[in-house]
């Protein structure tokens, strides 16, 4: 017999370590999510990653044409033109050239043969707008004749083989993109093209909610 | 100075243990060897490509042409190849990627018709298929860094592939990429530094030395030949020093040609791509190792969408995503569907097991008729043809090669017959 009866302590020291490991590992793993969560640099909207707007007027993309608007001789049949939109932002003339989406196809068909879906308000002398990236995953699209599916000038992507065709609301004609390309309606002002509204259609790389809040904000200005 | 280091480190027994693990000595051991010493490489010259590279999408004027403004790291690239080696540095280091992914496939393909991956070694099989993944991650990662425009476009379609996640793709890719995708984010390519240069190779060394540990510790299996020579006995020589040697001519003869490559093949010019823009690159390809997810991309056709719980899933998501995972899903598995309880000790003779060959070669047959639909856009190729090839070619190569295996069989029974017999008479 012992004299002394070994007492059972309130808490052992296996239970007590795994306790202490445990908040440890808990408290370690949330702070962990927070820096996770922060690692998403806030939404910053520049004037020049803006949506196009009524009023914008089309103007070269090419750098070397220096920002001037695009001129109606310019734009024929068979040969496309590529554009950003220019308009005010906050009182001051910016080109929205800071995102791929704001890049356009400036296309012109012979009378009659641009057909719905495409929106036809929209259209003027035959000249149709198109965003130029593509809604499969975000390449620009190049223009040109696609035999195999009878389209003399079609939008394809040269990624991953998407196929636009711009008579029709730019529908897919074939390959893999879930959407048609975004148009944009315009009119011709003045010997100019000028935007009528921005993209009638969900352009690629932005979220319903955003673009619903985005042109909000253009309508308030 | 042995007997000094031994005292104090105990060197005798690292010596014991590790320095005389015995080597194999067979052609198609090397495979794991060539893609270790790429990477070592790779490791070398991306130190001193990291000390002239600049990471930034900043504008900046070119190296080259003092009035264009360019992003900085592609100016860094043109930098670079001014510099003694440079060059030839960015050569080296884009032929050993190459290498390496190559070696670790052929490697990979080496264990597999061999059985290596049988019981005791299916975690070495499940640490080996990681290796390969991040391999090519880190790959990816390393040609976008140029920030050229193919780097630019690759850059686009890997943010938007991560985009297309359902429910959490967009914060996803603007976590990992810094926001959303444009020619002008700052956070994007430093990112994409960070994980080239830190993260990715720490996970690959780390993984390397698990890889290399549990090999060691569960020992190569023999080539057939040791059965013949020393039954159950381990055949081979010592990593300390025959093996060593064999090593070093092998590595010096792989940096030789990696280092010929080099010298006449250019790889990734930049200047041909010009710096970063929204202008589309023609005929646009990936690396052939990811050719075969191109080529999904392109297969999968419009109508592939629908909305699960909120979430969009689209065409990209599962071509990008859901088909390639499950291919690598299948691969993972190959272990769990063999069901031996006993340890394997020697590589068997692919054609004792001609499902298993005929499979691995079906599978491979697959991946390349989506590698080639990856051209289909450039010529103008219909789809459904490519539908009708995925089922037919892994399916016709499947029973030829059992048919070939059988007629091995066969040809090889008859031998013997005809060998038996013609003892039987000279007796």
């Amino acid at each position: 017999m012992t004299r002394y009866m070994r007492q059972d302590p309130e808490l052992t020291r296996r239970k007590f370590i795994n306790v202490a490991m445990g908040t440890t590992v808990g408290v370690g793993a949330l702070s962990l999510l927070s820096i996770v969560g922060g690692v998403k640099p806030a939404d910053t909207l520049t004037p020049e990653k803006r949506l196009p707007a009524k009023g914008d007027v089309l103007v070269y993309a090419d750098a070397a044409k220096n920002g001037a608007p695009v001129a109606l001789a310019d734009i024929k049949e068979g040969q496309v033109v590529y554009a950003f939109p220019k308009g005010k932002v906050g009182g001051a003339d910016v080109v929205k050239n800071g995102l791929a989406r704001n890049q356009l196809i400036i296309a012109k068909f012979a009378e009659g043969q641009i057909k719905a879906p495409t929106d036809l308000a929209g259209t003027d002398q035959g000249i149709v707008v198109y965003s130029r990236q593509c809604m499969h995953l975000g390449c620009a699209v190049e223009v040109k004749a696609y035999p195999s599916k009878n389209l003399q000038e079609a939008a394809v992507c040269p990624c991953h083989g998407g196929v636009y065709d711009m008579t029709q609301g730019a529908r897919v004609a074939d390959g893999p993109p879930p959407a048609p390309l975004a148009q944009i309606p315009i009119k011709v002002i003045g010997g100019q093209v000028v935007a009528q509204g921005t993209f009638l259609s969900l352009p690629y790389d932005i979220t319903e909610a955003e673009f619903a809040s985005q042109k909000k904000e253009l309508e308030k200005a | 100075m042995n007997q000094w280091l031994d005292d104090r480190l105990n060197i005798s027994r690292l010596n014991d243990k590790f320095l005389r693990k015995a080597f194999p000595v067979h052609h198609t051991y090397f495979l794991g060897e060539i893609t270790l010493f790429s990477l070592i490489v790779l490791l070398l010259t991306g130190v001193f490509l990291a000390l002239s590279y600049e990471p930034s999408t900043r504008l900046v004027p070119s190296f080259l042409d003092k009035t264009q403004m360019v992003p900085a790291a592609y100016s860094s690239i043109l930098r670079i190849n001014f510099m003694p080696f440079g060059d030839m540095l960015r050569r080296i280091h884009h032929w050993s990627a190459n290498l390496m992914v190559a070696a670790s496939i052929l490697h990979m393909m080496r264990i597999y018709f061999t059985g290596s991956f049988k019981k005791p070694r299916e975690i070495n099989w499940w640490i080996g298929m990681l290796l390969l993944v991040f391999t090519i991650i880190t790959a990816v990662t390393g040609y976008s860094l140029p920030y050229d425009n193919f780097a630019k476009t690759t850059l686009g379609v890997v943010v938007g592939i991560v985009a297309s996640v359902p429910w959490v793709g967009d914060w996803l890719a603007q976590a990992a990429f810094g926001g959303k995708f444009a020619l002008d984010n700052a956070f994007m390519i430093p990112r994409v530094y960070g994980y080239h240069i830190m993260l990715l190779p720490a996970i690959l060394l780390g993984l390397t030395g698990a890889h290399l540990l549990i090999m060691i510790k569960q020992k190569h299996t023999q080539p057939q030949y040791a059965k013949r020579i020393a039954y159950k006995k381990i055949v081979g020589v010592p990593l300390s020093t025959q093996q060593t040697p064999i090593a070093l001519m092998l590595a010096f003869l792989m940096a030789g040609i990696v280092i010929l490559f080099a010298t006449f093949i250019p790889v990734h010019p930049v200047e041909v791509f010009g710096p970063a823009s929204d202008n589309p690159v023609a005929n646009i390809k990936p690396d052939w190792y990811l050719l075969w997810i191109f080529g999904i991309l392109e297969m999968i056709p419009a109508s592939a969408k629908f909305t699960l719980f909120g979430g969009e899933i689209g065409p990209e998501f599962i071509g990008g995503i859901v088909i390639a995972t499950l291919t690598l899903l299948v691969m993972l598995a190959v272990p769990i569907f063999d069901q031996s309880k006993e340890n394997l000790y020697y590589s068997e003779n692919p054609t004792d097991h001609p499902k298993r060959l005929a499979g691995g070669i079906a599978f491979f047959g697959l991946l390349l008729v989506w590698s080639v639909a990856g051209y289909k856009n450039d010529f103008q190729w219909p789809v459904m043809p490519f539908y009708v090839l995925s089922v037919v070619v892994p399916l016709v190569l499947y029973f030829v090669t059992i048919a070939i295996v059988r007629g091995i069989k066969s040809f090889r029974a008859a031998d013997e017959r005809d060998m038996a017999q013609g003892a039987a008479a000279d007796d």
